[in-house]
């Protein structure tokens, strides 16, 4: 048991220390229970061994594989500590999340000395303050600083000059939705088109009418398998798209105002139909494909019995559907239960929505685990028990077994009929429920937070 | 109560109670897996603690026989340390090599109750001290190199100068 490290320090007196004949085991538990992460840095720069086993434990426990500098700041208020800190981790940084200004980012790490944090993959700029535009300037610097980025969400207006500096840039994601004073240059987006291989990319605009066009870069887009962007954009380069190999999800968002074109005569202009034709259009053409439909009902001006004939019906393959705050009767949803593969089924904010309808799901989509029924006011408490019960009828072992052949399945309820009631009974941990169903109180994953799964628009996702 | 024999590295024979040898996971499988429960006169070899050492050990497990297993979980569990009865904090008024022989003798046989009480201890005597009081309570010698320290200093300066 004695200490495994030849290298042990001995002692000013030249025996070696009692705490050096430990083993790392044994000082590992003993950093465990250091009480801050100031104690784990002066119990790390006591020697090097202490270092080794300190590091050790910060890069197992991957705290701090993501960089939040004004965290660590408050953590350690004593510069010195907050140089020595990153300089020991800045081989290992990941991610960057950023709330504070990118100016003042830059000139932070200038100050700690940071030219490059070379396993940084994903820098996520999110600032609180919204007017803090960053320059290009200092994209330009980020892109010397982080030049191993694969993940990049800019919030804040960019012309996007400098982004394809980029060289591993697969994912782009520059939606926010509020206003934004100016969106890209077209020319910077073709060129980080293609010069990046892009898996992702999301230049949806939330105000007015996007002007981007992606005529001239479709065709680098060969990798993309996400692509977000406003319907302005889709509307000129729709062929193109569909024909993208690897493309599994597009989201469209519909631009908030249109220009009528002078050419068009404002009787003959629907922008009823200008809004659904290419929703209509990928249906058509993906039908096979698609195993996800989503649509805004609020903004897609889609009448009722709208779905009574769509390409999509012969091939059940849906597996995800979201049609949120569809305010006309929802009688017409029983046709998707033919949909016998349906996992996540999201109907956020339909004001007539009743439990009768949703009981049809749970009865005959055995594979449903994801059911979205926030902002739903006539949903009843009844609905629960008797889920339960249709639950508890298909597989009646789960509990006793202690083996799910399937999983529980997960009711997103946020300000629906039943929240109270989940809430007052304690729904969450009741013994009854578990293993059926659980309670989750904020959204499903990959979808929008609010009233809809997909912003003010459409999404598909293809096989 | 049944007994179990247990022998230190420096060959002396313990016996012990056997729900007592047993709040140690290192003992508890040997006799589970070597099937020696029901053997009175079958002995437990520890060749990792001597006996000094593990008659302290066996006093601690003695006056702990009756606490609850100790959960281990590290996300949930807060990290106190002003927490130590007055019965451990006067079982651990040792020197410094008993105390950390001690914690090789607890991580050893897996008792985890007596890791976390010395761990806990050793943790409270590093919070609040600089890294150099650190070395001086436990009579560490600095070992990075002055290259080391120096590189940072430099590299400081280089900047400035820039």
């Amino acid at each position: 048991m004695a200490s495994d490290n030849e290298d042990s320090p001995s002692s000013p007196t030249g025996e070696i220390a009692d705490i050096l004949k430990l083993n790392d085991d044994c000082l590992e538990e003993i950093f465990k229970r250091l009480p801050d992460l100031q104690t784990e840095i002066y119990f790390s720069q006591v020697c090097q061994r202490f270092q080794n086993i300190s590091l050790g434990k910060w890069r197992i426990s991957h705290t701090y594989d993501t960089m939040d500098l004004e965290k660590w700041r408050e953590l350690l208020p004593n510069f010195e500590d907050l140089y020595y800190f990153i300089h020991l981790l800045q081989p290992y940084i990941k991610e960057m999340y950023v709330s504070s200004c990118l100016c003042t980012l830059l000139k932070d790490l200038d100050e700690i000395h940071i030219t490059e944090l070379p396993q940084v993959t994903s820098f996520y700029y999110d600032p609180e303050d919204v007017d803090c535009y960053p320059s290009n300037r200092s994209i330009r610097k980020l892109t010397l600083i982080v030049p191993g980025v694969r993940r990049l969400r800019l919030t804040t207006p960019t012309d996007g000059r400098y982004l394809s500096h980029f060289k591993h840039l697969e994912e782009l994601h520059l939606y926010e939705d509020q206003h934004k004073a100016y969106e890209l240059r077209q020319q910077y987006l073709d060129e980080v088109c293609h010069r990046c291989d892009l898996k992702v990319l999301d230049i949806r605009t939330f105000d007015g009418v996007s002007k981007l066009r992606l005529n001239n870069c479709v065709k680098s887009l060969q990798s993309l398998t996400t692509l977000k962007l406003n319907l302005a954009t889709i509307k000129s380069v729709l062929p193109e798209i569909m024909r993208l190999p690897s493309l599994k999800q597009l989201v469209v968002l519909l631009c908030s105002e249109w220009h009528i074109p002078a050419e068009v005569s404002p009787d003959g202009y629907d922008p009823k139909i200008r809004e659904v034709e290419e929703f209509y259009a990928i249906m058509e053409q993906k039908a096979k494909e698609i195993i996800c439909v989503a649509v805004d009902g609020y903004y897609m001006p889609l009448e009722p019995g709208w779905d009574k004939n769509l390409p999509i019906w012969p091939h059940k393959n849906l597996q995800r559907l979201a049609i949120c705050s569809w305010d006309h009767s929802t009688d017409y949803l029983e046709r998707y239960t033919c949909m016998k593969d349906l996992q996540l089924l999201c109907l956020r904010n339909c004001t007539h929505l009743n439990d009768d309808v949703l009981l049809k799901f749970v009865d005959l989509c055995p594979r449903l685990q994801q059911l979205d029924v926030s902002y739903c006011r006539e949903v009843t408490p009844s609905f629960l028990s008797r889920a339960l019960k249709i639950l508890k009828q298909k597989d009646p072992h789960r509990q006793k077994s202690g083996y799910c052949k399937t999983p529980p399945l997960f009711i997103f309820y946020v300000l629906s009929g039943f929240e109270e009631y989940v809430e007052k009974e304690n729904l969450k941990t009741s013994p009854d429920y578990k293993d059926y169903i659980v309670f989750k109180p904020d959204f499903p994953v990959r979808s929008e937070r609010g009233l809809s799964f997909v912003d003010r628009g459409y999404q598909f996702e293809f096989i | 109560m049944p007994s179990i024999k247990l022998q230190s590295s420096d060959e002396e024979i313990f016996d012990t109670d056997i729900q007592i040898a047993k709040c140690s996971g290192t003992i508890k499988t040997m006799l589970e897996d070597c099937g020696m429960e029901d053997d009175e006169n079958a002995i437990v070899p520890l060749p990792n603690v001597n006996s000094t050492i593990l008659r302290k050990v066996l006093t601690w497990a003695h006056y702990h026989k009756d606490d609850p297993q100790p959960v281990d979980d590290d996300e949930s569990k807060e990290k106190r340390t002003d927490d130590i009865i007055s019965w451990d904090a006067d079982f651990l008024k040792v020197d410094q090599g008993t105390l950390f022989e001690l914690i090789l003798a607890a991580n050893y046989l897996d008792i985890k109750g007596l890791l976390e009480l010395t761990c806990k201890t050793v943790a409270n005597m590093i919070k609040g001290k600089t890294p150099e009081e650190i070395r001086k309570t436990f009579n560490i010698k600095k070992d990075f190199s002055p290259a080391e320290e120096e590189q940072v200093r430099k590299e400081n300066e280089w900047c400035e100068e820039k």
